[in-house]
C-alpha cells in the first residue's frame, strides 16, 4: 500500500465525520493563504501537527519526513525571491563573487519567510486531510459537494487501478532485476520502456475484463454503491467553528489594519 | 420424473474475433437445478467463454440458451433480469473488484437491481455476516490478500442473490487455508439450493464435491454426468489431459492387488476408502 493510504487508515481520526476534517481543512488553508501571515502559518502549522500527530496517531518522525518532501521544494522556489544577484548590495546580507554580490534583503527574506509559512502551513491543512481521511470518504465528500458523477467515478476506478498497476509494474521490475535487466543505465532504460509498454497493454486488458465483470452485475453505466454514514459530532462542530471564526477574525484584522498582512 | 431443467444449451457457436475459429463449437448441456457442476478441462477449451455466454456477455452467434426454461434474450431489460439469476465470480478478484472499500464494493451489484438503499444496506450486512468477512469490511480491496478478495468477490455476486452461481476457477493461487474457506462458502451456496457451477483443474476435489462433471474440450462438450462415470472413462480422461483422482487410483490397486473385492461400490471420497480397508 502507498504509505499515505496506510496511515490514513490507522489514524484515530479515521472515523471522524469526513464532512467535518474536509470543512476543516479546506477553511483553515483558504484563511492560511488570504492573510498570509507569518503568525497565523506557524499557529495552523502547529495546530495540524499536533491534530495529526497527538491525536491522529501518526508517528511524529513519519510526519516531519513527509513535511521535508515539499519543503524542499518550497525552499528552492522561494530562494529566487530571497537572494538576488547583484553589482549593489541589499541591507540584509551581501556575499561577494567577483564584481558581483548574492545580496538579498530585509524585505526580501521577510516576504521569503511569509512564503514558506504559509506554503508549509497550507501543506498541513491538505496532510491533516490526507492522512487521516480514507479515499472512501473523500469520494463521498465529492458526491455530496455535487462533483460531475464522471469525475467521480475516474476518482475511483484510478485510485483502484494505481494499487494494480503498482503491483504489476513490481513484479516486472523485480522479475527484470532477477534477469540483470538494470545492471547499466542502458539496460535499464531499455527495461523501464519494456515495463512501461507491458503496463499499458496490461491496463487495457485489465479494463476490458473490469468492464465484463461490471457488466455482469448488472452495471449500465453508473457507479452505484452505498456510502459510508459517519454521525458528526457537535463537540467538533463547535470546535471547529470557534477555530474557523478566531482565523477569520485575525485574517480581518490583518487586511483591516495590519503591516500589510506581514505579521 | 420430468427433469427441473435450469439451464439448457443448445448447440451454440461463438467466437471472440473472425468467426473461423470458434471457442465455443457446438456446445450443448442440459443441467438440473441446485446441481453442483464441475467443470474440467484444459486451458482454452471454451469453459470461461461458456460462463460468459450464461451471464449474457458474450452472445453466442448460433444455437440458443435457456435459463429456467426461457430462451435467452439480449435486450436491456432481459439483461437485468438475466444477471440477476446468474451471478459469476471470476477468476482474477483484481480484474472484478473496483470500490474503494469492501462494504461499497459488495453493494454494487445490489443497488444496480434497483434495490433500495435500506434494503441495500440490509443485504450487504447480511451477507458480510454470512461470509464471515465483517473484520475487514471497511478496508480498502486493495489492501486484501488474495484469499480475503475472493472471499469479497463470492459477496458480490451472493448479495444479488442469484439463482445459479459461477466460480471461474475459485481456487486459483489461493493458499490452502483460504481454499477451505472458499470450499465452505461454496458448501453453503449448494444448502442454499443455489446452482452452482465452477471450473477447476482439481480432480480430486471435483470427484469428490460434484454432482456432475462437465468436460469441456476445443469448445464441445466431450462429456457430462456424475463424477464415478467420467472418470472411469480412461479414454476420455486420456483425451482430454485429465487424471484419475487418488481415491480411484488408490480404489483400483487395491482391487488390482486383490486386497478389495472388485465388487464393491466406488468411494466417492477417501472416508469411504478408509472405511473400506478398515473392514478387511
Amino acid at each position: 500500500m502507498i504509505v499515505v493510504d496506510k496511515l490514513c487508515y490507522q489514524s484515530n481520526l479515521r472515523y471522524v465525520n469526513p464532512m467535518e476534517k474536509f470543512v476543516f481543512s479546506i477553511l483553515t488553508l483558504i484563511f492560511c493563504v488570504v492573510s498570509r501571515s507569518i503568525v497565523m502559518g506557524i499557529a495552523v502549522l502547529m495546530l495540524n501537527s499536533i491534530l495529526t500527530v497527538k491525536v491522529g496517531g501518526i508517528s511524529g518522525k513519519r510526519y516531519t519526513k513527509l513535511m521535508l518532501i515539499p519543503l524542499a521544494f518550497i525552499l528552492i522556489g522561494t530562494l529566487a525571491i530571497i537572494v538576488n544577484f547583484s553589482t549593489y548590495q541589499l541591507d540584509a546580507f551581501a556575499v561577494p563573487i567577483g564584481k558581483w554580490y548574492m545580496t538579498g534583503s530585509w524585505n526580501g527574506l521577510l516576504k521569503g519567510s511569509q512564503l514558506i509559512v504559509t506554503a508549509l502551513a497550507a501543506i498541513s491543512c491538505l496532510y491533516f486531510l490526507s492522512l487521516n481521511t480514507t479515499m472512501t470518504d473523500i469520494i463521498e465528500i465529492n458526491r455530496k459537494l455535487h462533483i460531475p458523477e464522471l469525475m467521480i467515478e475516474l476518482m475511483v476506478l484510478i485510485y483502484r487501478y494505481i494499487f494494480v498497476l503498482l503491483d504489476i509494474a513490481y513484479s516486472i521490475s523485480t522479475a527484470q532485476d532477477a534477469r540483470l535487466g538494470n545492471r547499466d543505465y542502458k539496460t535499464s532504460m531499455k527495461s523501464f520502456g519494456s515495463m512501461v509498454q507491458v503496463l499499458f497493454i496490461r491496463s487495457m486488458k485489465r479494463a476490458r475484463c473490469l468492464y465484463d465483470a461490471m457488466e455482469a452485475r448488472c452495471y449500465e453505466g453508473t457507479i452505484h454503491v452505498l456510502s459510508e454514514n459517519r454521525p458528526m459530532s457537535k463537540k467538533n462542530v463547535i470546535m471547529i467553528i470557534i477555530v474557523e471564526l478566531i482565523l477569520l477574525s485575525y485574517t480581518l484584522l490583518i487586511k483591516i489594519y495590519g503591516n500589510g498582512g506581514m505579521l | 420424473m420430468e427433469k427441473d431443467v435450469i439451464i439448457k444449451a443448445d448447440d451454440i457457436y461463438f467466437s471472440y474475433d473472425d468467426a473461423k475459429t470458434y471457442s465455443l463449437n457446438g456446445f450443448s448441456v442440459e443441467i438440473e437445478r441446485g446441481r453442483k457442476v464441475a467443470f474440467m478441462g484444459a486451458n482454452g477449451g471454451g469453459k470461461s467463454t461458456f460462463f460468459l455466454c450464461l451471464n449474457g456477455i458474450n452472445v453466442p452467434r448460433k444455437g440458443k440458451l435457456y435459463i429456467e426454461n426461457k430462451e435467452m434474450s439480449y435486450g436491456k431489460k432481459d439483461l437485468l433480469n438475466l444477471r440477476s439469476k446468474v451471478g459469476i465470480v471470476f477468476q482474477d478478484p483484481d480484474n472484478q473488484l473496483f470500490s474503494a472499500s469492501v462494504f461499497q464494493e459488495i453493494s454494487f451489484g445490489a443497488l444496480n437491481m434497483g434495490m433500495s438503499e435500506e434494503e441495500t444496506r440490509a443485504a450487504v450486512d447480511k451477507v458480510i455476516e454470512d461470509m464471515e468477512i465483517s473484520h475487514f469490511k471497511e478496508r480498502p480491496t486493495h489492501s486484501l490478500s488474495g484469499g480475503q478478495k475472493k472471499q469479497v468477490s463470492i459477496g458480490d455476486v451472493l448479495v444479488m442473490n442469484p439463482k445459479i452461481i459461477i466460480l471461474d476457477e475459485p481456487a486459483s493461487s489461493l493458499d490452502p487455508k483460504h481454499i477451505s474457506i472458499v470450499n465452505r462458502i461454496i458448501d453453503k451456496l449448494v444448502e442454499r439450493g443455489i446452482t452452482v457451477l465452477i471450473s477447476t483443474h482439481d480432480v480430486d476435489y471435483a470427484y469428490e464435491w460434484a454432482d456432475d462433471i462437465a468436460v469441456v474440450h476445443k469448445g464441445k462438450m466431450r462429456a457430462f454426468g456424475p463424477p464415478e462415470k467420467v472418470f472411469r472413462d480412461d479414454e476420455l480422461l486420456k483425451e482430454t489431459n485429465l487424471k484419475k483422482p487418488v481415491v480411484l487410483e488408490l480404489f483400483d490397486s487395491l482391487i488390482h492387488k486383490g486386497i478389495l473385492s472388485a465388487e464393491l461400490q466406488m468411494p466417492h471420497d477417501l472416508n469411504t476408502l478408509e472405511k473400506y480397508i478398515s473392514s478387511i
